[in-house]
């Protein structure tokens, strides 16, 4: 099985204030650690073990500066046989649909996989746009992958822990959800031999497109950004471990529930 | 004419909430719209320009017919036994067939696990501007923009398309609908044959709920990602255990596979009304707020500050949780002597 798996760089932002750089575009990014969009890190297991079970090779795409080629390298660390950049900083859900369907018009693939949302703009749009282009048949939120050839037979998270279970033949797309597997660990030597492993490199103009075509397809742009204004905040509780513990152990008594 | 698009979603012979939360959105665009071209134009002029509210409803029968019909000024109507279960692919191509020539001004469509595949796929067949999961909008300077969230809520963004024509995906309970005006809307009944979908859907199963039921509980211990190791699920047990509480969870907590996913509280798993939630180490993403955003009382630990758990919190500490539980274990254990 022929397997492309578009890869995101993401900052970590788990438990830190955010502050927002003087552009008023963008966060400050200068003291975050970087690394793959969770999502696609499951949607980047799940293909390596579909690799293992059917065989076959897996590709992966990101589209970004060079400082992206770092997720790259740790799919490559994990698994993956090629990786391929399309140079350039894009966010438009539209535009990264078409920019990938163009590289990837250049391979014979049978899946392609996505992670169902990236953890810093939570558009969740990638996967369905890139279809569009390669006018592929597609399911997001898939939490399950049985290969029953020809088909693939899948289940998909709808709301309140609801499951959509649904064939698609191949090639198709899937977007992946966190959860559906494990993702593994790159082992330190497959790490250091990614650094010397080829990534290919595309710009607009290998692409066969230009900045005015790129220009003409966007379909959002960011006026600024704002920190959230939070209404009906909580009530703070202060002081030593000891001391909240003391006032929260009191609220809980008052509600009768000890 | 202008007009303002909107697919209505239903189950079981229902419409759902969020295509009334998307039809109060509409009226609303629609009665600032109208106001400010009456201001700029001839009243007769503004009458050519004004915008309608268009109803898509793609069903296997007529049974919700009279009631869209009631809420949309016209109603495109689609009878089909294809539309008996919501495969997206179905959808998508209809609604191209439907909308290539009638290109309404905006589309509205909720931004769930149905309106995720279908409204990218759309807004890039049909070239629109596309604004994914709004929450919010602004006029400025009669330009209208939208609010989204980056970073699982702690950032807004003010995004606007350059595009003339739009699609937005609208997030769930974002647009509260108002007191909604019934209408006699005109029907138009569009037929067509021979689409065949290459994918399919077998069907629909729910969650199995283990040994815990996480909605009967009084009082829900709830973690996040703040817990940091496997290893100190035993201290939240304990703790549980010791305020007579069941343990809970936010999305990374199943993804890692550290408790089963009949734990889980959001809007990928199950919704909880208990009469005291503890969110520890829980930052708020909204999955997980509309999940226990109807518990009597909310006390929230987390590092950050500013994690949106606060704003739904009626109680907040910003600490590390792993110190606060062992010392609020012992109080309680106090009180209880």
């Amino acid at each position: 099985m022929k397997i492309i798996v578009a890869l995101k760089r993401v900052p970590e932002f788990a438990e830190v204030d955010l502050k927002i750089d003087e552009t008023g575009k963008d966060i400050r990014k200068d003291n975050l650690p970087f690394t793959i969009n969770e999502a696609d890190n499951y949607a980047l297991e799940e293909a390596l073990l579909l690799k293992e079970k059917y065989g076959g090779e897996i590709t992966v795409l990101t589209v970004g500066e060079k400082s992206a080629d770092e997720v790259l390298r740790l799919a490559m660390a994990k698994g993956a046989e090629f990786a391929v950049r399309i140079e350039g900083d894009y966010r438009d859900p539209v535009i990264l649909g078409f920019l990938l369907s163009r590289a990837i018009s250049e391979f014979s693939f049978d899946l392609i996989l996505c992670g169902s949302f990236a953890s810093d703009d939570g558009y969740a749009a990638l996967g369905p746009s890139l279809a569009s282009f390669l006018k592929l048949p597609f399911a997001c939120y898939v939490n399950r992958i049985n290969f029953s050839p020809p088909l693939l037979v899948i289940e998909r998270e709808l709301e309140g822990g609801k499951i959509e279970e649904k064939t698609l033949p191949l090639p198709c797309l899937l977007t992946i959800s966190t959860g559906i597997n494990t993702p593994r660990y790159a082992s330190l030597l497959g790490i250091k031999r990614s650094q010397a492993r080829e990534i290919k490199v595309l710009t607009l103009n290998s692409l066969g497109t230009n900045e005015k075509e790129i220009e003409e397809m966007s379909s959002l742009s960011l006026a600024y950004l704002s920190k959230p204004i939070r209404e009906a905040k909580a009530l703070f509780i202060t002081g030593s471990a000891d001391e909240i513990s003391e006032k929260v152990a009191k609220l809980i008594k008052e509600r009768g529930l000890l | 004419m202008k007009e303002i698009f909107c697919l209505v979603e239903h189950e079981e012979g229902k419409i759902k909430d969020i295509t009334l939360e998307a039809l109060s959105l509409a009226r609303e665009l629609q009665s600032r719209c109208e106001a400010q071209l009456q201001s700029r134009c001839e009243a007769q002029l503004a009458e050519k320009f004004s915008l309608s509210v268009t109803a898509g409803l793609f069903a296997p029968d007529e049974r919700l017919l009279s009631e869209v019909s009631s809420l949309f000024d016209e109603t495109l109507f689609i009878a089909d036994p294809l539309f008996s279960d919501f495969n997206s692919e179905s959808f998508v191509d209809y609604l191209l067939w439907a909308l290539k020539e009638r290109k309404p001004n905006f589309i509205l469509i909720g931004h769930n696990s149905f309106g995720v595949e279908i409204a990218p796929y759309l807004a890039a067949k049909l070239s629109y501007g596309f604004i994914p999961d709004i929450i919010g909008y602004e006029i400025v300077d009669s330009n209208l923009y939208f609010r989204h969230e980056f970073y699982g809520g702690k950032i807004i963004a003010l995004l606007s398309s350059p595009k003339e024509r739009i699609l937005l995906t609208l997030r769930s309970g974002a647009f509260k609908p108002k007191e909604i005006k019934t209408v006699s809307g005109k029907v138009t009944q569009l037929k067509r044959e021979g689409f065949h979908p290459k994918t399919r859907v077998l069907g629909y199963k729910e969650q199995p709920t283990g040994d815990v039921d996480i909605t009967k509980a009084d009082i829900v211990v709830g973690i996040g990602r703040g817990i940091k190791d496997k290893a100190n699920l035993s201290l939240v047990e304990e703790f549980a255990k010791e305020i007579g509480g069941v343990i809970a969870c936010s999305r990374p907590i199943v993804d890692y596979g550290w408790l089963p996913k009949d734990r889980l509280v959001g809007s990928s798993g199950k919704t909880i009304k208990p009469k005291i939630y503890l969110a520890l180490g829980i930052s708020g993403a909204f999955q997980h707020l509309s999940g226990v955003k109807d518990a009597e009382m909310i006390i929230a630990v987390n590092k950050d500050a500013e994690a949106p758990i606060f704003s739904c919190a009626h109680y907040g500490v910003v600490g590390d949780l792993l110190k606060i539980l062992p010392a609020l274990k012992e109080k309680i254990k106090e009180i209880k002597s």
